[in-house]
Order: structure tokens, then C-alpha cells, then sequence
């Protein structure tokens, strides 16, 4: 699913910082997954999302002040698998959800009608 | 009679999704927390999960579990979507009745000078920060033009009690139009009550007034909050307490605590002093970014990660005392039980979507300004006034239509919002968008740095976990909050609102 990510050393603003690049399969993941997941980890990271031929590759660097979480490869692999889970309950369902929920509140848009 | 043959009778094979959403326990990530459209919720292994999206459960009882929560539909013959229409037509309930709280801003005059203090304020002497008799005429008209059949006149300031005129007129006003409105009409005072006077509290009396004021905790820490030049704010507090419960009774008397950086430390003795004065109810309240309190806050502030390790030991602490006999509510918590364990919707400002600004709440400021929150009003005080609404001389369908409405209505659907959308609790939660504005410059937020979310998901965690591994005698306890909530205008059924 995920090729071996690497952890790079840069230096932003004379500090050194850890940053950590994840590989992700294409064919697996859509795009909209892909932005999906690595927007959940824009309020501790500074995200970079680029495509190549082959793969996704996802880059966080911790903001200023925070540190890489020993754990983050695992959290984020675990959150690509739920959001490519919620999109095939949203390709499933979103009609659905959308008609039950005008059926459920018909009276108050009738209400809304001059 | 000919019966169909037996075969007619055999279960169908596979089911129809319904719309769910799900979040991993943060303290268990192979379960997961799921919720279907009108906030049912289960508790289910992740890998169920992916069996019930694929079309592969096949485990009968889990299979009728899930059907009774309307995460799935069977045989479409005879399943109806009846039931979970109704649910979900309940859970939105307030989006019928128009505004129901409607906050009057008597006077921005008050003799505190609170560093955290989330509204203007002005000295007791300047009378022009007084709302004038045609202001509030005009007001109790635009009042009336809410369809809502349930309304809540609350009174705030500044203090109030300052300008008890206006208290007083607006009230009779109200009281003489409804009668042939017929609306159900609660009163409420914010206050210090440290000028309550015997005429106050008879007056108070005729119109079975709720009494609402701030106790931080014992006296230390509610002098050192709430000063005042003569040090004495607890002492006069607590007498204005004492003197509400004999006129009104003791139900009719209700404190909230504003928590700053001082009280992070004082979590047990805090509820403690709760306790010894007879409270049987308690809210513990963050710091908002308002007014003084955002002046002042490299010195009174703190991050939602310190709320929430206060909080945890606050209520971990009610629960003890309720274990021990004592009966008291936080209720914050109270809340959002009654979303977790109820279908019915309390219409609680910023817990509910489509939000309650400008919807179920309105704001009449002295000067004849109107906003939907009482937030939006702190940040015109702060000189922002992109949320001001218009006037009390002007119509509610103008109001709806200014550009401040405008601003509510394109970022106040949390279904809609980024990183709400597929969240579990969005069922259960709300959208904030002037508290977002304020903190974010973004009324739509952003949703992975947002200290509203970063709260509601820590308290939302924090009442599953105990829901489902708690001490039997601690669920009964929120069960009770749930259904049974001390503040009378938490009460499930109709849309009920309370003051944030």
C-alpha cells in the first residue's frame, strides 16, 4: 500500500527539523482520499501533496514548535484506509442521505415558502 | 386460508446501506464510534465496519442490530424509512421555530473590572451606555415577529440590575402583548445580584424569573477573577444568592463558573465549593476570545489541551460526589448526553446545525444594534461589526438578509463543512462560525487546528469512553443528566435554549 517512507533532515529558519515523506499506491487511493487524509494533519504539519507517474507522495513537516510523532506513518495509513472507506460509503449512500434528509424536513421548507 | 409456501417467509440475503459516518476511539483504534443520520450510534470492531460497507456481513444479530439503528435497511418490501425520518425531523426540530432566545443588552454599565471580562464595559456612571425605552419598544416588536412558540427574554450587560428600569419595563411590556400571543415566556437575569434589592426580587417573584450569575470557586479565586475595588465580590455574591433562593426558591438560582488560567489549578475545589453552597448544577466554562479576555491573554489564557486535563479531573470529581449521594450536573456535559442518549434537540446555540446565531437566538444591544450572538456583539464592542445584523428598527426579513445572515447562513451547516462533513459526532454537534471567526479570521474554520473541534471531540470522547466502560452507578448518573437535566431550560421537547 505504502512504499517504505524515509524521514529528511532539513533546516528551516536556522533549525534542523525531521521532516517524513509517504509513498502512496495510486491505484489504491484516489486523489480526493489522498487530500482528504493529509488535510486532517494541516493544524500540526505543513503538508505537501505531489504526483508523480507512479505514486503520491505526501510530505509533513511539523510546524514550528512541534516534533515528528514517532507513531505518524501508522496514524496516517490508518487514516487514508478510513477516508477510502467513507468514500465508498459516500459513493453508496450520498443520494440516499440527500433525499432522506429533504423527505425528513419537507414540513420546514414548506414552512420557508411565502 | 393458503398460506405461501415457507420459502416466502426466509430472510432475504443482503441489505441496503444507510448513511453512517465513523471515527476511531482514540483510546482503541481497532473499534470504532459510528453514527448513522440522526445520531443513533454503536460501538463496532473497524473490521465490521468493512464487512458492512462491503455487503459481507453476514452475522444475524449484528445484522438486526444494526437495522434497529438505521445503519442498514433489509428487505425493502416491508422496511420503512419512517422511523428514522422521524428521528432525524426531531433531532432538527429547532429549524421550525425561528429564534427562541432573545438576549437584551440593558446596559453595558458595571462595577467589575474582570481582566477576563467577555463584554464591554462601561463605569456604573455613564448612563448614555443605557438602552433607551424606544430601543427596547422596538425590540420587544422584532421579539414577537419569532414564530417560536417557546421564548427566553434574558437580560444581560454589563450589570443588568443598573439599569432595572428597562429590566423592568420590557418584561411588563412583554407580559401585556403575550397576552394574546399565547407564547410560553421565561425570564432570565444574568447578573453579579449584588444589587438586588427587596423590590428586585418581588418583582423577580411575579414573573417566576431564573436568576443566572457567576461563583469561579471559593473566595480566593473568585476575588482574585472578579475584582472589585472593595475585594469583596464573593461575599456579595454569595448574599445575592442566599437572597434569590428564599424569594424565588432555590431551583430558580443558577452560577456558572468562567474558568482562567488561576482556576486550571483548583479543578476539585472548584465543584467543592458547588457543593457547600447547595448547588446542584454547575457549568464549567472555558475562556472565550472576547473583549478583555482576549487583551489579556498572555496572562489569563490557556489552550484547549489544559481545558480539557482541568475538565477530565472536574468530572471526574462530580462523578465522585455523586457516588457519595450529593446530586450534581455539569452542564456542558448535560448537553451533550442529551444529544448522545436522546433524540431530541435542545437547540443549544453553538451545538446545533444549521447554527443557532441569527437562527434560534437574537441579540438587542443598548444601542439598538442586533446581532445572532451575544459573540458577535463582543466582537462589534471590539470594533469588528461585519456581524451586525442591522437595527431594532428594521424588519427580521432585513436582517435575514444582511450580509452578516448571509455570512451565518454559507458557513453555519456543519454537514457541510469541511472536516465536519465526515465526522462522527456531526449528527450531535454544531457549527460555530463567529467563534471560528474570531479565533481563525474564518468564519467556515479550519477544522484540524480549530479549538471549538479539539474540545467538543475531547468531551465527546471523554462521555463515550465512560458511557461504555464506565461504573454502572456513573452511567446512571449521566443517563439522568441526559434526561433529567437540572436547568430547567434544557429540558428535551421542544426546542430549548440556554445562553452560552
Amino acid at each position: 500500500m505504502c512504499a517504505p517512507h524515509y524521514l529528511r533532515a532539513n533546516t528551516v529558519g536556522g533549525d534542523l527539523r525531521l521532516d517524513i515523506q509517504i509513498s502512496i499506491d495510486p491505484d489504491l487511493f484516489s486523489a480526493d482520499v489522498v487530500t482528504r487524509t493529509s488535510h486532517r494533519y494541516t493544524g500540526e504539519f505543513a503538508v505537501d501533496v505531489r504526483r508523480d507517474s507512479t505514486r503520491y507522495v505526501v510530505v509533513l513537516r511539523p510546524l514550528l514548535g512541534r516534533t515528528l510523532p514517532p507513531d505518524i506513518e501508522g496514524r496516517f495509513r490508518n487514516d487514508l484506509l478510513d477516508d477510502r472507506l467513507r468514500e465508498r460509503i459516500q459513493v453508496q449512500t450520498q443520494t440516499l442521505h440527500d433525499v432522506l434528509a429533504r423527505a425528513a424536513l419537507n414540513e420546514s421548507l414548506r414552512l420557508a415558502v411565502p | 386460508m393458503k398460506f405461501l409456501p415457507p420459502e416466502a417467509f426466509a430472510p432475504l440475503r443482503g441489505y441496503h446501506l444507510l448513511p453512517l459516518r465513523f471515527r476511531r476511539l482514540p483510546w482503541d483504534d481497532a473499534q470504532v464510534f459510528a453514527t448513522s443520520l440522526a445520531g443513533d450510534w454503536v460501538i463496532l470492531p473497524r473490521d465490521v465496519i468493512d464487512e458492512l460497507v462491503a455487503g459481507t456481513l453476514q452475522d444475524a444479530s449484528q445484522l438486526a442490530d444494526l437495522e434497529a439503528r438505521h445503519f442498514l435497511a433489509r428487505d425493502v418490501r416491508v422496511s420503512t424509512m419512517a422511523p428514522l425520518l422521524s428521528q432525524y425531523r426531531t433531532r432538527k426540530r429547532y429549524v421550525e421555530g425561528g429564534p427562541s432566545l432573545h438576549i437584551f443588552v440593558v446596559s453595558l454599565r458595571c462595577h467589575h473590572t474582570c481582566a477576563y471580562c467577555q463584554v464591554s464595559r462601561q463605569t456604573t456612571s455613564r448612563t448614555q451606555f443605557d438602552m433607551s425605552p424606544e430601543t427596547a419598544r422596538l425590540a420587544v416588536t422584532r421579539l414577537f415577529e419569532s414564530p417560536s412558540p417557546d421564548l427566553t427574554v434574558e437580560f444581560q450587560g454589563g450589570e443588568p440590575l443598573l439599569h432595572f428600569d428597562a429590566v423592568r419595563a420590557i418584561t411588563e411590556d412583554v407580559v401585556a402583548r403575550n397576552a394574546h400571543e399565547g407564547r410560553q415566556i421565561t425570564f432570565v437575569l444574568a447578573s453579579t445580584l449584588h444589587d438586588l434589592t427587596e423590590d428586585h426580587l418581588a418583582f423577580f417573584r411575579d414573573h417566576a424569573f431564573q436568576l443566572s450569575t457567576s461563583l469561579d470557586g471559593p473566595e480566593e479565586l473568585h476575588n482574585a477573577n472578579r475584582p472589585r475595588p472593595e475585594r469583596d465580590s464573593y461575599r456579595r455574591t454569595m448574599a445575592g444568592i442566599e437572597r434569590g433562593r428564599r424569594a424565588l426558591g432555590d431551583d430558580a438560582v443558577s452560577a456558572l463558573t468562567t474558568l482562567t488560567y488561576r482556576s486550571l489549578a483548583a479543578p476539585e475545589a472548584i465543584v467543592d465549593e458547588y457543593v457547600r453552597q447547595g448547588f446542584h448544577s454547575i457549568v464549567l466554562r472555558p475562556l472565550s476570545p472576547y473583549g478583555f479576555a482576549k487583551k489579556t491573554q498572555a496572562r489569563t489564557g490557556y489552550g484547549v489541551g489544559d481545558f480539557l486535563d482541568f475538565y477530565r479531573a472536574a468530572f471526574d470529581h462530580i462523578l465522585s460526589v455523586n457516588r457519595n449521594g450529593y446530586e450534581l450536573e455539569e452542564g456542558h456535559a448535560a448537553l451533550l448526553l442529551s444529544q448522545l442518549l436522546t433524540p431530541f434537540s435542545h437547540g443549544y446555540v453553538d451545538l446545533r446545525s444549521p447554527t443557532g446565531a441569527g437562527f434560534g437566538t437574537v441579540v438587542y444591544d443598548y444601542d439598538g444594534r442586533v446581532y445572532p450572538t451575544d459573540e458577535a456583539r463582543m466582537l462589534a464592542a471590539m470594533g469588528d461589526h461585519g456581524w451586525c445584523m442591522g437595527r431594532v428598527d428594521e424588519s427580521r426579513e432585513q436582517w435575514m438578509r444582511s450580509p452578516a445572515m448571509q455570512r451565518v447562513i454559507a458557513s453555519g451547516v456543519a454537514e457541510s463543512l469541511p472536516g465536519c462533513s465526515d465526522c462522527a459526532f456531526v449528527p450531535l454537534c454544531g457549527a460555530d462560525p463567529v467563534d471560528h471567526y474570531a479565533r481563525q479570521g474564518d468564519a467556515m474554520g479550519h477544522r484540524p487546528s480549530s479549538d471549538f473541534c479539539a474540545k467538543q471531540l475531547g468531551l465527546f470522547d471523554l462521555l463515550v469512553k465512560q458511557l461504555i466502560e464506565g461504573h454502572p452507578a456513573d452511567r446512571a448518573t449521566l443517563e439522568r443528566w441526559a434526561v433529567q437535566p437540572r436547568l430547567r431550560s434544557l429540558a428535551p421537547g421542544p426546542a430549548a435554549v440556554v445562553a452560552s
